[in-house]
């Protein structure tokens, strides 16, 4: 083991003994941990978005580039001097514009997005699964692909009735306070048990990941002493 | 009609019951909806912290957006003017924090309209860590420097929205998740009861304050989903017989 | 004036944006330009919000408050990382090790916690839940996938069994979807809410 290979060894066995003691309560050794985690990536989230951010889409250009360059850099550069002066407690309104833009683009990335790149592929594979040749386009037992198809739209379905906000029209106050219109209310009880599989599959997944972290630490740890004693 | 055709409708149907509900919703009419009880719950904890002059605080996020859920940061920012009014912030027990710079200006931004008087050097709005994972391993400390009474989390979160959770109930303090992945409502589903799922997540900020516009946002939502779900029967009906 | 300037700026960029969807090729140029400000926006913003966290670490040290002795080593780390950073570059091996190093073990670790968590919370699911068909779906899903991971369930391509339990696999696609479109309807509806200005997150006002 070289020495690079043992002082960086020594750091990452330290650290992770650090956080892992959080397991018997939060401690001095784990809050060290969380705190050198928060200054390393604050410092090299600096760095990176300094580096390639900042310095090719607006230093750059402002220093080296054409005139032609120079005006188009004119509106970020404007825009980014707002809302830096906007967090002066004298100057608080000019951090409003470039908010603005910000706040404009992503609501029309996020409605956009939402639904030509969500609800509508969505709502395609749904239907899709409908279509005959698609019954017959693998080998297999076509009628399973035909159940499939029913229960991805019942299950659909059911999940979006679950959702629903409003309720069934009664007077104030009644055991109907919490109930959706009557068609609603049986797709519901479908949905439930459709979103409650599904939670408990992504739950799953989760807790793999997580346990595979935890393997990845303990074969860490341990391969690290068994080469620190002299094993290869 | 193509697909891209029925995508367009929706935006376009959106935007005008949005705007005709607001309008209607401004008189005496309301929406009626079911009766949601965890952010009433989450409400009288605020109470009660405050009451125990402990800390509130509002989470909005670890991340401003992402590509699966492009609309949380904003979501969770159009929660916060209902839950961080000039009254809550006047003990300096209302604590704010993010994980995502753009989500600490937007919210510094929008506590600065709440004060009248301008802006107050003291806003509580701050950033534990910039990733995800550094800012839960800033939040956790903080829970042990000023122990929380109640927590509220809203916006974007991943698995890591479970660690937090139970940092603050290790603390003794109450959670309610509006956290809108999927993956962070899997793992809030054991231990967090005051958890909205999926896109119950959006009856919020209805859910604190039924203004016309909030109004306007369930019914509004309500009726395009009531529409794509018969669109979908519709559909697939047509693709069976080979139509579409 | 003052408010109405930015409304303009907000809905201006959302609505050119959004028909950048429908005119693709027309809007193409404009789109990546805006888009470039966008990046450099939240670059800075970015910056900002780690000049706040350094500003809250340092007031805590400079008036000695609960927890200065832990804002010390954020405000070390950070000077240490961001120095080593602009004087060796990024792709620096002692950089890169320094970095990579300290984050991956840390986040390794934090992940590694959360099973633990994720073990014990599972054994309180239905104190916590009751017997709700959710919840009762969720156990039941959860150790079913589990179960289905560990690999020992897998009949021979082609015959009915095998078909069955890819059946079931395929299952919770159903609901992904379902909760999928919900969101994305929701986000719709929080977009739309910013381009008609009903929300203003830029200026506090509702």
């Amino acid at each position: 083991m070289s020495m690079q290979e043992l002082i960086w060894g020594v750091v990452g066995l330290l650290l992770t003994v650090m956080v892992l003691s959080y397991l018997i309560g939060d401690n001095l050794f784990f809050r060290i941990a969380g705190y050198i985690l928060v200054g390393v990536t604050a410092g090299f989230l600096t760095v990176l978005v300094t580096r390639q951010i900042l310095w090719p889409y607006l230093i750059q250009p402002v220093a080296y580039g054409s005139w032609l360059e120079r005006l188009w850099v004119l509106i970020p550069l404007v825009l980014a001097l707002l809302l830096v002066i906007g967090q002066f407690k004298r100057f608080e309104g000019a951090g409003r514009v470039p908010l603005a833009f910000l706040a404009g683009l992503t609501a029309a990335i996020a409605v956009g997005g939402s639904v030509f790149g969500t609800l509508i592929p969505q709502m395609r594979a749904v239907v899709d699964g409908f279509a005959p040749s698609s019954w017959y386009a693998t080998p297999g037992r076509p009628w399973m692909r035909i159940m499939e198809a029913v229960f991805m739209l019942v299950g659909v379905l059911g999940t979006l009735s679950y959702f629903h906000f409003g309720r069934r029209r009664r007077q104030e106050h009644t055991p109907g306070d919490e109930e959706r219109p009557l068609f609603l209310e049986v797709l519901k009880k479908v949905g439930e048990i459709f979103i409650g599989v599904t939670l408990g599959t992504v739950f799953a997944g989760i807790f793999l990941s997580a346990l595979l972290a935890m393997i990845d630490r303990i074969e860490f740890i341990g391969d690290f002493i068994f080469r620190l004693l002299g094993g290869n | 009609m193509t697909w891209t055709q029925i995508g367009w409708t929706v935006i376009g149907l959106s935007a005008v019951l949005l705007i005709v509900f607001s309008i209607l919703f401004k008189g005496k009419r309301q929406y009626k909806v079911r009766k949601f009880t965890s952010p009433g719950v989450f409400q009288k904890q605020r109470v009660a912290a405050i009451e125990r002059g402990q800390a509130r605080h509002l989470v909005l996020g670890d991340q401003f957006w992402s590509r699966s859920y492009p609309a949380l940061g904003l979501h969770a920012l159009a929660t916060l003017p209902s839950l961080a009014t000039s009254e809550d912030l006047l003990d300096g027990e209302q604590l704010l924090s993010a994980g995502a710079g753009e989500l600490v200006l937007f919210a510094r931004q929008i506590v600065e309209g709440h004060y009248q008087g301008g802006f107050s050097t003291h806003l509580p709005v701050f950033l534990p860590g910039p990733t995800p994972f550094s800012f839960l391993a800033g939040f956790i400390p903080e829970t042990g420097l000023h122990p929380p009474g109640s927590v509220g989390m809203f916006g974007n979160f991943g698995l890591t929205a479970a660690l937090l959770s139970e940092a603050v109930e290790l603390r003794g303090g109450h959670v309610f998740a509006a956290a809108g992945s999927i993956t962070a409502q899997a793992a809030l589903f054991m231990k967090t009861q005051d958890l909205l799922i999926g896109e119950e997540v959006f009856l919020l900020p209805g859910g604190f304050e039924p203004t016309a516009v909030n109004q306007a946002g369930w019914v509004t939502e309500d009726i395009i989903r009531l529409a794509l779900m018969i669109l979908l029967v519709i559909a697939a009906g047509l693709k069976m017989a080979g139509v579409i | 004036m003052k408010k109405i300037f930015p409304i303009f700026i907000a809905i201006g960029t959302g609505l050119t944006v959004l028909a950048g969807y429908f005119f693709t090729l027309q809007l193409a140029p404009v789109l990546g330009l805006l888009i470039n400000w966008g990046i450099v926006l939240v670059g800075l913003a970015g910056l900002i919000g780690i000049g706040y966290l350094l500003k809250m670490h340092v007031t805590r040290v400079a008036k000695q408050q609960k927890g200065g002795f832990y804002s010390v080593i954020v405000l070390v780390t950070f000077l240490f990382t961001a120095v080593a950073g602009f004087i060796l570059t990024p792709e620096d091996a002692f950089f890169r090790n320094w970095v990579l190093n300290i984050i991956i073990p840390v986040e390794t670790s934090l992940l590694a916690l959360l099973a633990v968590t994720l073990l014990y919370g599972s054994l309180f699911i239905i104190r916590s839940r009751g017997w709700t068909p959710m919840s009762v779906s969720f156990l039941a899903s959860a150790l079913a996938s589990l179960v289905f991971s560990l690999g020992y369930l897998s009949p021979q391509a082609g015959s009915v069994a095998a078909d069955w339990i890819n059946f079931i696999r395929r299952l919770p696609i159903a609901g992904i979807r379902g909760i999928l479109i919900g969101m994305a309807l929701g986000g719709v509806i929080v977009g739309v809410r910013v381009l008609l200005a009903m929300d203003r997150p830029y200026d506090g006002d509702k």
